[in-house]
């Protein structure tokens, strides 16, 4: 074994199996050298423990404090409600007498280890082996192992408040503690004599987490019940005072209850991403080892032959899947569950249609532009290629008559498999001019919570939102209300936009966040003013953390859900968050009806809500969903290039139930398929044997040339009914390098995102290729346009 | 009351307050950022009660069953807490910064007035925290699981998303890689790691 195996440092700190432990001790005990490092690690450790856990720390700040305990009081407080017991009446009496205390205990720190490894015993050991002096670091905080007292006086302000000793005892590892004690019962003979085992204190009484009750009169182990009671009451109390001054007084209280538990959000089996799959199968192989291991502890307690060492290997891979248990449901709640995984090639003999519901949100453009510019090579979930393609603006013909979008289809060989095709497919919102908006009555519900202060977050959106109410006249109302720890409403709804900007020049952030009561309030003063045929619409405006767990999560799509039937829509706009944005914001836009957007800039603010000011506002269609239906004749394999979590079972399409993507005025929806042709290799081909019946005899329309039909849903905003359009598209033959601009840019757009997603599918892209792609023919780009040429060059060196 | 224990949340604060910032200020390197993780994953425990301690309220068939963080099981706790505390101040800390500046030990100790930061402030210079800062980011993020919250590796894997493996062998060597510059650090010439060293 050399110096530089980590099983020197994993036996000093009882990391080993005792087998390997003993092979390390043999091997010490043979190689003076060895022993040496090992001594040195062991000094190292020892100090690095004493100075790191005597580093002194400041908890939270007592406002802090006080909103978790309120927030534990107020969840506490509903589950109580439900379960009608009187829970008040264990809380309110020891409150007086703890509050008197709680603030000395506030400033208890936490010190004391509760491992307890083969550190002290090995320095015990060869402090007697080499009659060494011992040894200490210069410590700042002369902070013993086996001192508590000393290094109590050193920190802790209440010295005779000796130890804190966890409330909750955990497992003990008793494991360590015998590995110590057979050390020192079996020293290896290299070690020579022992001081007197009983006299070494490798096992100190105070660090150690006994689950035994400590006995009678001892008065260590009372602190953190005691500070526990004493703080929590005091939260209630702040609490109680805050409900009461708040303005959601007048707000029902948002109860999850189980009666409107949504039943259609469960509906999708979710699929796992492969950090998830891993953890599965750590599980699993963790729960078959501890059934394993129990086994031959009751093949052993059978003959009586107990075995204490089998006994703390079940406690400790019990311990480790608890623990991998645990942080599994804590992924739960805080990892984008989506997936971000390409959509594969899909037969058309087995898969005809490919359904998906519409998507005309940008964030996903804007937040790649802003890691880009800062350098940062954007993660692949964050790489939505559908929210790029919709960035930009791409010609269209004008809509049939009283038809609400107008469509177009083309198609080409694909530029980076050139014996494919490329199929674009394109709606266009109706276009509706500003003088033609009908009035809005808008809600801007904004986070003032602690996070927002920096200036690409509070300061910009009230920029963002001046530059709104600016295009807002005497027609429109605006009612402002802002969320914290607690919501409140800051402006009812007026008509009065200089009354607006004022407000919004007052707002400041500070404190904790609790979104849902903010939603609840915003929709709240937006039915207080509901016009009928108006844009009725919330307008969320936050960091991307909502804060709110996964059941409240719930509760709150399921309200907003609701809400957008009865005709008041949410819109998303989420500020300064980093790559990881969290998916509940979109959700949340998702199911109430709105459109998600992501500002970086204020000039991103104005493209929203001046130069796309009806598109922001006015829904000219709602639950449009997509579906393609392809020609066997012509087509072996598809691929939808982005919409990964869009997608739609086929029989939704039809199901008016089933929600889809809304289309502001002007807005556009650009899908594109890499199709390959009958006749090609496929990847998909013989995935499934031809069919011995069918498939059903081809109807006279697979003769035809046609590729494939489009069919779009939609409902008009006021209305529950869908209507369908179809529109067919036939391959002409063409180049790409004889397509349309338009298709040579989307397929540019699209080609950068599966670079950059890093994409199984990319073929021959290259960076060149979208060069190619995007120089075209002469003529100036637009704004949006040069700025992505810009952005190429950003991506290039980045992934180089 | 029901047949549940309601956890205690108020104790799990008081006992992990302290040792959550000290971890989350490691991180983002700042002590405001640093409570607002730590507020943060202590609404998320809150949220996580709320759901867990009445098996009565069914909550939704799509999250996960309630039987996922035992309360009663300190061990999951803390591990939930300084997972889901790592997750939110690495987002936190993606959000505000690209170049990471690592805490000094003294930005915050002139906020802590009393005996403590006067016997720091007398003799900082040979302070092993402050060497810390020259190793790789994981390996001071597994020296403090380790040393400073005494987890095993088993834990810090499970915290950090390593393999034990990987754990033990970032330990060793952030171990190793300190011994050697506390060797090339005059204020620790005369400790005996050093004369061991030489002889």
């Amino acid at each position: 074994m050399k110096s530089d195996d980590p099983r020197l440092t994993a036996y000093l700190l009882s990391e080993l199996s005792p087998e390997e432990e003993a092979r390390v001790l043999a091997e010490m005990e043979s190689d003076a050298i060895l022993a040496s490092e090992a001594d040195e690690l062991c000094h190292l450790a020892e100090g690095l423990r004493d100075q790191l856990q005597s580093e002194p720390v400041l908890g939270l700040r007592p406002d802090q404090r006080a909103a978790i305990l309120r927030d534990l009081a107020s969840a506490e407080e509903r589950t109580m409600i439900r379960s009608r017991t009187a829970w008040w009446a264990n809380w309110s009496f020891p409150a007086a007498a703890a509050a008197v205390v709680v603030g000395a205990l506030a400033t208890t720190i936490y010190l004391q280890s509760r491992y307890i490894d083969n550190l002290a015993a090995h320095r015990q050991i060869r402090q007697s082996a080499t009659s060494a002096a011992p040894i200490t670091f210069p410590s700042v905080i002369p902070i013993g192992a086996g001192d508590p007292s000393g290094s109590a006086v050193a920190i802790e302000p209440v010295p005779e408040l000796p130890v804190a000793v966890p409330h909750i005892s955990p497992p003990v590892p008793l494991w360590n503690t015998q590995i110590g004690l057979a050390w020192l019962l079996n020293p290896p003979p290299h070690f020579g004599l022992l001081p007197n085992p009983v006299a070494t204190p490798p096992v100190d009484v105070f660090r150690f987490p006994t689950s035994v009750p400590a006995p009678e009169g001892q008065t260590v182990p009372v602190r953190s019940q005691s500070a526990g009671v004493a703080s929590r009451s005091v939260g209630t109390k702040r609490g109680g005072a805050v409900r009461l001054a708040s303005v959601d007084r007048a707000i029902p209280e948002y109860e999850p209850t189980s009666a409107n538990a949504p039943t259609t959000l469960a509906k999708p089996a979710p699929r796992l991403t492969p950090e998830e799959k891993r953890i599965r199968k750590e599980l699993k192989g963790l729960e078959d080892r501890l059934a394993s291991l129990e086994k031959v502890q009751r093949r052993n307690s059978s003959k009586k032959t107990d075995d204490p060492e089998l006994k703390q290997m079940i406690d400790h891979v019990r311990r480790t899947l608890d623990a991998l248990r645990a942080t599994q449901d804590g992924a739960d709640n805080f990892e984008p569950s989506e997936t971000t995984e390409d959509n594969p090639f899909l037969a058309v003999k087995g898969n005809p249609l490919s359904t998906f519901s519409v998507e005309v949100d940008t964030a996903s453009y804007a937040n790649v532009r802003r890691l880009l510019q800062s350098n940062q090579r954007p993660p692949a979930g964050a790489v939505r290629i559908e929210e790029l393609l919709n960035y930009f603006r791409y010609d269209f013909p004008d809509p049939i008559e009283k038809k609400p979008f107008s469509g177009l289809t083309e198609v080409a060989s694909c530029p980076w498999a050139s014996s494919h095709w490329l199929v674009r497919i394109g709606i266009k919102g109706r276009e509706i001019a500003k003088s033609e908006r009908p009035p809005a009555n808008l809600v801007f519900l904004v986070d003032v919570s602690g996070s927002m202060k920096a200036d690409n977050k509070l300061p910009l959106i009230k920029d963002c939102l001046r530059v709104l109410t600016e295009q807002l006249g005497p027609q429109d109302t605006v009612a402002i209300a802002v969320y914290a720890g607690a919501s409140g409403c800051v402006l009812e709804p007026t008509h009065d936009m200089d009354k607006v900007r004022t407000v919004l020049d007052h707002l400041e952030a500070g404190g904790p966040k609790n979104g849902a009561r903010g939603v609840h309030l915003a929709y709240e003063l937006a039915q207080r003013s509901f016009k009928r045929g108006a844009s009725n619409r919330v307008i969320l405006c936050t960091d991307g953390d909502f804060n709110v767990g996964a059941g409240d999560q719930n509760q709150l799509l399921s309200l907003i859900q609701d809400k957008a039937k009865t005709g008041v829509s949410l819109s998303v706009l989420g500020f300064g968050f980093g790559e990881y944005e969290d998916p509940i914001l979109r959700r949340l836009a998702d199911k109430g009806n709105g459109n998600y957007g992501y500002i970086d800039s204020l000039a991103e603010g104005r493209r929203l809500f001046v130069q796309q000011l009806t598109g922001s506002l006015v829904t000219i269609a709602r639950d449009v969903k997509m579906q393609v239906e392809f020609n066997p004749s012509k087509a072996a394999a598809y691929r939808l290039i982005g919409y990964e979590n869009r997608t739609l079972a086929m029989e939704d399409f039809n199901d008016d139930q089933e929600d889809g993507g809304e289309i502001g005025a002007g807005h556009t929806v650009t899908a594109l398929y890499e199709v390959i042709p009958v006749g090609q290799e496929n990847p998909v081909d013989g995935a499934v044997d031809e069919l011995k019946y069918g498939p059903h005899r081809m109807s006279d329309s697979a003769t035809s040339a046609e590729l494939l039909t489009v069919k779009v849903r939609y409902k008009q905003p006021d209305t529950t009914v869908s209507s369908k359009i179809e529109f067919a598209l036939t391959d002409t033959g063409a180049t790409w390098d004889k397509s349309s601009p338009d298709f040579r840019w989307a397929a540019a757009v699209a080609g950068f995102g599966m670079i950059l997603r890093d994409s199984p599918y990319r073929g021959s892209l290259s960076w060149s290729l979208i060069d190619e792609l995007v120089k075209g023919p002469a003529g100036r780009l637009s704004q949006d346009r040069n700025e992505f040429v810009r952005l190429i060059e950003k991506a290039r060196a980045l992934t180089r | 009351m029901a047949a549940t224990p309601e956890p205690d949340l108020a104790a799990l604060l008081d006992r992990y307050e302290r040792p959550l910032v000290r971890y989350a200020l490691s991180i983002v390197g700042d002590l405001e950022n640093a409570r607002d993780v730590v507020q943060d994953t202590f609404i998320r425990l809150s949220r996580m009660s709320s759901r867990v301690s009445h098996p009565d309220f069914p909550g939704d068939p799509a999250q996960p069953p309630p039987h996922s963080l035992d309360f009663n099981n300190e061990k999951h706790v803390e591990s939930w807490l300084f997972t889901v505390c790592r997750h939110r101040a690495i987002d936190h800390q993606r959000k505000f910064s690209r170049i990471i500046p690592m805490p000094l030990p003294e930005d915050h100790r002139s906020q802590e007035a009393g005996p403590a930061a006067a016997a720091e402030s007398r003799d900082t210079a040979a302070s092993l925290i402050r060497l810390l800062e020259r190793l790789s980011p994981n390996q001071r993020e597994v020296i403090r699981l380790k040393f400073q919250n005494d987890l095993s590796y088993q834990e810090i894997a499970d915290i950090t998303q390593l393999s034990v493996t990987n754990v033990g062998f970032i330990l060793h060597t952030g171990l190793k890689k300190l011994r050697e510059i506390v060797r090339s650090e005059p204020d620790f010439a005369d400790l005996p790691i050093c004369r061991s060293a030489a002889s």
